[in-house]
């Protein structure tokens, strides 16, 4: 029987323990409300990369935009493929009669389906047999107690060691090597029809995953305009060409739905605040026109093959807005020799230089650098815009004109010199014309390099450099394109009576036919707006665009008109010797202006090598031959430019390799298919004008109309 | 007035309250939906009618019904037991004992018994379903100590007087839970250490039990492998997380995924076959989920009152037998909140015990609640005397 002293005694020690025990119980419960706290605000990385898989982002693809030409026609469109993919872990064991079944489904070799199948399914029956082995994985507990006791100890010291558990990156490792494969793509995308024909046999483990796809025109490789457009990756990101340029604008923004998942994998429901509508990209026009890129491609194989050159090159822009209608490269396989470039570090020997001796003369060598990366269309170089070239002649005409501002060419002058003439500095320079006496816009029209040297001597080096910098030459069009070369250009420092002398002539500087496009517009503006230089562009302007915020003066009216009026007579004369050479060709229905150019090919080593001892600077007898021209004269609406390059041996023999010979007919052709596509009225005074004239009387007073109105202004 | 009583009613009225739509809240499952937007025949979808229908509604109200006839039972017999001579507290005991230990046996008794999960801690009760055994024997315990203890007088002084006895009965049953149920035989057997402490045993008799206790824990964790999973994955979850260490990152990722203010009321995530045993012993973690820090803090402060009221009663309990019960009443609900807290915060190694009033448990909800209504008779019997002998009153609370 317990007594009052035992019940006070108990009462005391009740006490006592409830000092103890209540602070200890209440600390306990603020312990769990502090780490409830710190889980839900503070957190681990761990434990968000396990709380992240409840839900799953449903991701439906929008379209990509559409590539279309300036007129609305598509060159590359996206469309939804349906890719199969396998569940290895639910294809029926064995596995042979699903490889094959697969296989006939989707029309693809066996193999193709089965290598893939039968590794994931070792990889997963490895795991299998892992898991139940104990010999990989999480290790188990021991069998003895011991060992039990050691794993505990283990795990607690590498804890306290480590300073933390196991970190997130090791966790992701385990949890990518131990888990089963499930998500096996094989063979082919397949459209709509087909996968909802397979879908109907419902062959276990398979099934087909929405895509989006691009696909290009296929129109012989859009006619050369495949590394224009570009390419887009697997991912339907941009790689290259336009495709990557305007990628942030194609691209579509897909539509996000963020569902909640049990661990079933069963949705259950839309997250608040995480659904997001998909818009299709923007469908961009290009500026370019299928149709005058045809013409061009026709236009320019014709001449590369009539010139049996290697290649060639072609450019059409609208001069008003800078727009580019076609770029087009070509290369062709001819009976070339490659080059015999020694290493750059490679002693040289005897028979280097006996080489290059004898390789001077009688030998056709391989001058247009191979694209590096096969022949996919879209990855080879575009030359038009990779690969610089010595303009020759062509460049002239921005000299001349430049010269005529600076007030160095007296009207009236005559330039009576000696054919060759040698240069003040001793440098002895020779006109491929006969004739002597040269007005200076004959200087112009006969492409006179005795005159331009004498207009250059005429000018500062620092005036002659600032005029090449004027036109942009030596820098990037930036027409968006990766790869661009700013093209070669002596910088002032280096800058001497040799540089001034070869660039007034179109030689020690190497520019791309694009940069030449650009420059050579100044000529062919609207009356009011001679002299100005458009930027280039590969995007359609906008309706209405009257490009004032993207033209820059180089030159003035009147130098430009008369430049223009003097070019004239360049294209007569090119259609003179067209008209013999090509008889059946109709008659030209166009006034146009152009200058043509020739210049031999310099021997410019590839990375990694040298030029031999005792070669020239330049292949012999091989020649980049070029003709600019815009038209028609009177309102131009076109600039063309075709670069042939490496006239075939017999073309050289027969002097018959010239711009004017080989590159001007391409270019004239050009215009003449062109201009009436465009609905161009022909010019007044040919043939089909209503004036009734014929093309050549028209030509010939077109620059003294245009010098006397020059004169009257 | 306010009573101290009352105060401990309250409580387990808002927990269980709170019990009833969280785990409605974390039963909730997925049911197919037809084309037509329909559910499925036969399938009910979750209302306020099916919450006042379901099932632990209903174990809620038998468990308020038990904690307010257990408040109204007169506890003064209970100090009888002091009067009892030692042969006839003896044979009570002997009498309590087999009883606890027949209902904690049948759990593997064939027809008897029930398994989940593969644990047999279930026995099959008609018509109420089913109970677990360990449950009476927990609160059964509490009374059982307290009365033999004070029934021992001064024998529980000597080591040859009535200690041996308490301890070995203890010991029992604690050896015979352990098997199933190692979490609650710690809860049993160390509030039974405590109020024999309490009911005058000697301390350093306690002490030197340690060190007993300590290799016996050792020994049950060492000879179970599954309990080492367990011990190992405390120390470090992320070494297996998809195995042994799954349940605390479940746990601890559920918490994390509240924030300051939740998911809100039946928005959480991870109940949906992520975390195990998201009714019974995670349910705190759903209600971090889906109610944030502000619901689990509330939680907190629910039990944080209810047991201070309940150390205010066994301060001013009138006799010893009721002071021991009530003592033993407040270390077994505190004891078993703190482990099932700790766990579910990751503080502590996984295990299988429920979050008092809170987590589903027909058997648990009712004998908890009829404990502390227990409680709170002897808190209205105190007051009474107190005021019979014109003693003073304390109010805790306006």
């Amino acid at each position: 029987m317990i007594s009052r002293t035992d019940a006070d005694s108990s009462a005391a020690r009740s006490g006592t323990l409830l000092w103890i025990a209540l602070p200890a119980i209440l600390l306990a419960l603020t312990v769990v409300v502090v780490r409830v706290g710190w889980l839900q605000i503070k957190g681990d990385p761990r434990l968000a990369y396990h709380g992240a898989g409840k839900g799953v982002t449903l991701v439906r693809d929008a379209p990509r935009g559409d590539l279309l030409d300036r007129r609305g026609r598509a060159l590359a469109t996206s469309r939804f493929v349906y890719q199969p993919i396998a569940d290895p872990e639910l294809i029926p064991r064995p596995a042979d009669t699903w490889i094959m079944r697969v296989s006939e489904s989707l029309d693809t070799p066996p193999e193709e389906i089965g290598v893939p199948v039968a590794e994931a399914l070792a990889h997963n029956d490895a795991l299998r047999r892992s898991g139940t082995d104990d010999d990989s994985g999480p290790a188990r507990p021991s069998t003895t107690w011991r060992e039990r006791a050691q794993t505990i100890i283990d795990t607690f010291m590498a804890r306290v060691n480590a300073g933390q558990a196991t970190p997130l990156q090791a966790i992701r490792e385990d949890l990518s090597v131990h888990s089963p494969r499930r998500y096996l793509p094989i063979g082919n995308a397949v459209d709509q029809a087909t996968a909802t024909s397979i879908k109907e046999h419902r062959i276990p483990g398979l099934f087909f995953e929405r895509r989006a796809a691009r696909t290009t025109i296929e129109s012989e490789d859009v006619y050369g305009l495949a590394p224009l457009i570009g390419k887009v990756g697997v991912d339907e990101n941009g790689r290259l060409g336009a495709e990557r340029f305007l990628h942030s604008r194609l691209e579509g923004e897909p539509s996000r739905v963020r569902l909640v998942r049990d661990a079933r994998g069963r949705s259950l429901w839309m997250q608040r605040g995480e659904n997001e509508s998909g818009e299709r990209g923007e469908d961009i026009r290009l500026s370019v026109d299928i149709v005058i890129q045809r013409i061009a491609w026709e236009e320019l194989w014709r001449g590369v093959r009539d010139a049996d050159a290697a290649g060639g090159r072609i450019v059409v822009t609208d001069p008003r807005s800078g727009e580019l209608l076609a770029m087009l490269d070509v290369v062709r396989d001819v009976h070339a020799e490659a080059y015999a470039w020694p290493d750059k570090e490679a002693p040289v020997t005897p028979g280097e230089r006996l080489w290059a001796e004898e390789a001077s003369s009688g030998h056709r060598f391989q001058t247009i650098l191979q694209s590096p990366k096969g022949s996919e269309p879209a990855l080879r170089r575009q030359r038009c815009l990779t690969d610089a070239y010595e303009p020759g002649s062509t460049f002239k005409s921005f000299i001349w004109a430049s010269g005529y501002d600076m007030g160095l060419m007296p009207e009236h002058e005559t330039l009576t010199t000696t054919n060759p003439y040698r240069t003040p500095y001793g440098r002895l320079l020779a006109d491929v014309t006969r004739k002597t006496g040269h007005t200076w816009d004959q200087v112009l029209e006969r492409s006179s390099n005795i005159g331009m040297a004498i207009l250059s001597e005429r000018m500062s080096f620092g005036e002659l450099h600032e005029i090449v910098d004027r036109f942009h030459f030596g820098e990037r069009t930036g027409i968006g394109l990766r790869n661009e070369s700013p093209g070669l250009v002596t910088p002032l420092s280096r800058w001497g009576n040799y540089s001034q002398t070869s660039v007034a002539i179109g030689q020690e500087v190497a520019v791309t036919p694009l940069q030449m496009v650009q420059a050579f517009a100044c000529f062919a503006q609207p009356r009011g707006s001679e002299g100005v230089m458009p930027r280039l562009s590969m995007l359609a302007r906008r309706p209405g665009y009257d490009g004032a915020d993207l033209v820059e003066r180089v030159i003035s009216a009147e130098a430009a008109s008369r430049a223009r009026g003097v070019m004239v007579r360049i294209v007569e004369s090119m259609d003179a010797k067209m008209k013999r050479r090509f008889p059946g060709d109709p008659e030209p229905r166009y006034v146009l202006f152009g200058k043509s150019g020739t210049a031999e090919i310099p021997l410019i080593p590839p990375p990694g090598k040298r030029r031999p001892r005792g070669a020239r600077g330049y292949y012999t007898d091989q020649y980049n031959s070029s003709f600019i021209a815009g038209g028609p004269y009177e309102d131009p609406r076109l600039i063309v430019l075709c670069v042939i390059d490496d006239p075939g041996p017999g073309r050289v023999r027969q002097r018959e390799y010239y711009g004017s010979d080989v590159a001007g007919p391409v270019v004239r052709r050009v215009f003449e298919r062109v201009l009436p596509y465009l609905g161009v009225e022909p010019s007044p005074g040919t043939d089909d004008a209503e004036t009734g004239e014929r093309p050549a009387t028209i030509a010939s007073r077109a620059p003294t109309r245009t010098m006397s109105e020059t004169n009257e202004r | 007035m306010v009573t101290r009583g009352n105060v401990v009613m309250l409580c387990a009225l808002a927990l269980l309250t709170l019990g009833v739509v969280m785990v409605n809240s974390a039963g909730m499952s997925v049911a197919p939906v037809g084309e037509t937007g329909q559910l499925a025949p036969g399938v009910d979808p979750v209302t306020f009618q099916s919450i006042l229908t379901s099932r632990p509604s209903l174990y809620a109200v038998v468990a308020v019904v038990a904690m307010l006839v257990c408040g109204v039972l007169p506890t003064r017999w209970l100090e009888r037991s002091a009067g009892l001579r030692p042969s006839h507290a003896l044979a009570i005991l002997a009498a309590a004992l087999v009883t606890i230990l027949a209902l904690l046996l049948a759990v593997y008794a064939p027809g008897v018994g029930r398994s989940v999960n593969g644990a047999a801690r279930w026995i099959v009760v008609p018509i109420a379903g089913s109970l677990q055994p360990s449950e009476i024997a927990k609160w059964g315990m509490v009374v059982v100590i307290a009365c033999g203890a004070v029934a021992s007088g001064d024998g529980l002084r000597r080591f040859r007087g009535g200690l041996p006895i308490l301890i070995a009965v203890l010991c029992l049953v604690c050896a015979v839970i352990v098997v199933e149920d190692l979490g609650t035989a710690v809860l049993i057997g160390g509030v039974g250490v405590l109020v024999l402490v309490a009911a005058g045993m000697r301390l350093w008799w306690l002490l030197a039990t340690v060190p007993v206790a300590v290799a016996g824990f050792v020994a049950a964790v060492l000879s179970s492998p599954y309990r080492v999973d367990r011990v190992v994955s405390f120390i470090d979850p992320y070494r297996d997380p998809q195995g042994d260490g799954y349940h605390m990152i479940q746990s601890m990722a559920t918490i994390a995924g509240g924030g300051p203010f939740g998911r809100g009321l039946g928005h959480g995530l991870q109940k949906f076959g992520y975390l195990p045993e998201d009714t019974s012993d995670f349910l705190f973690a759903v209600i971090c989920e889906e109610l944030g820090l502000a619901g689990a803090s509330l939680v907190i402060a629910l039990y944080g009152v209810m047991f201070v009221a309940l150390a205010g009663i066994v301060r001013a309990a009138d006799g010893p037998v009721r002071r021991l019960i009530a003592l033993g009443v407040l270390l077994t609900v505190a004891g078993q909140a703190t482990i099932n807290l700790f766990v579910v915060t990751g503080l502590g190694p996984t295990k299988g015990i429920a979050l008092p009033l809170l987590s589903a448990g027909g058997t648990g909800w009712v004998l908890t609640c009829a404990a502390l209504g227990l409680v709170a008779a002897i808190d209205r019997d105190t007051e009474r005397r107190a005021v019979t002998l014109g003693g003073v009153r304390e109010p805790v609370a306006a």
